[in-house]
């Protein structure tokens, strides 16, 4: 990623100018990916792979479980991306998608599935009550947000998110897997 | 809707402890402790269906009324029982021997507003956690919230 090259790409995947057996040392890691170089360490094969079968905890709290059902469903059918594995166990999964509001009584029981996950794992906020609290936030018996109890990786704001909304926020856990090292929000991730 | 006459040919035997809320229909105030025994007689008139009991907290008068909607199979008749107890003694008799439903409804009530079923056979909190301090539906509730609770200020 560091690395900079100076040879301009007529489009993305395109070949360079130049000589291409010099090229190569001057391209990024991505850049040689995009021509069909694979240049890999086992940890980001590994991560390329769990990119796309992430396993979701079979777990909601509240309204926002019921769009999270759907989007598992045939009409917005999260199976196209590989991700219709719910799990029952937390031991059998990799992502909690926590789809509701998480009460002080719920807290304990969020914190323990959390632990109970095994590593790595990761954790998706769906909708304002898991982003902050939501409309409940100034209650006697909500907490403010899920990452007040765990850490969250993706926040999926809506009230509810509609099912593309949260099948657009695994998307983004995936690009999140397979480059670590962007800040931003990436669209295009292949 | 049918005319309530079973509700009303039961709660006329009450007279001196039943009044009728004025401008609503089949809406009756009961003294509190009269309650059980008009519950009984509503009973034996076919009211077997307890589908709600709730509160309101009265905080300038000084009283919780506690809502009984109680429902008739037969002729589907709703009927609708006001009992109004003072908010320093919040003590009521439970229905729980009448209609099973009391059971959870009692202490949901118990849980939010503080009165105490006399009779109940497991009046404990049942939706807020062990531990909590306080009765969040009367109006005098203080909230202190805790460290997972309470709004979030950007500039912090
Ligand atoms: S964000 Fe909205 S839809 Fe989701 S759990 Fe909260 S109130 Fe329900």
């Amino acid at each position: 990623m560091a690395l900079k090259t100076n040879i301009r790409f007529p489009q993305r995947g395109g070949m360079p100018e130049g000589d291409p057996s010099k090229s190569h040392e001057l391209l990024t890691q991505e850049e040689l990916e995009s021509r069909g170089i694979l240049f890999t360490t086992l940890d980001k094969l590994f991560r390329w792979g769990t990119g796309y079968s992430l396993w979701p905890m079979q777990f909601g709290l509240a309204c926002c479980a019921i769009e999270m059902i759907c989007t598992t469903q045939s009409r917005f059918d999260m199976s196209r991306f590989g991700y219709e594995v719910f799990r029952n166990s937390p031991r059998q999964s990799d992502v909690m998608i926590v789809a509701g509001t998480i009460t002080e009584k719920m807290r304990p029981a969020v914190e323990l599935l959390y632990h109970q996950m095994p590593e790595p794992r990761w954790v998706i906020a769906i909708g304002s009550c898991a982003i902050s609290g939501g409309p409940f936030v100034d209650s006697y018996s909500v907490v403010a947000g899920a990452d007040k109890v765990v850490p969250v990786d993706v926040y999926v704001p809506g009230c509810p998110p509609r099912p593309e909304a949260i099948i657009d926020g695994l998307l983004q856990l995936k690009a999140k897997l397979r480059y670590p090292e962007r800040k931003t929000v990436i669209r295009d991730v292949r | 809707m049918s005319d309530r006459a079973s509700a009303e040919q039961v709660l006329r035997r009450f007279a001196s402890v039943v009044q009728p809320v004025e401008g609503k229909t089949g809406v009756y105030d009961v003294r509190p402790e009269a309650l059980l025994a008009v519950c009984r007689a509503l009973l034996a008139a076919g009211f077997e269906y307890l589908s709600d009991i709730t509160a309101v907290d009265y905080i300038d008068r000084g009283v919780f009324r506690v809502i009984y909607q109680i429902g008739n199979y037969q002729n589907g008749d709703i009927i609708v029982l006001n009992a109004e107890i003072p908010r320093e003694k919040p003590a009521m008799v439970s229905v729980a021997g009448i209609w099973r439903a009391a059971d959870w409804l009692e202490r949901e009530v118990y849980d939010m507003f503080g009165i105490i079923f006399e009779g109940h056979p497991n009046l404990q909190r049942i939706l807020l956690w062990d531990g909590f301090e306080g009765w969040p539906l009367r109006k005098d509730f203080v909230h202190q919230p805790s460290p997972y609770q309470g709004r979030r200020r950007l500039d912090q």
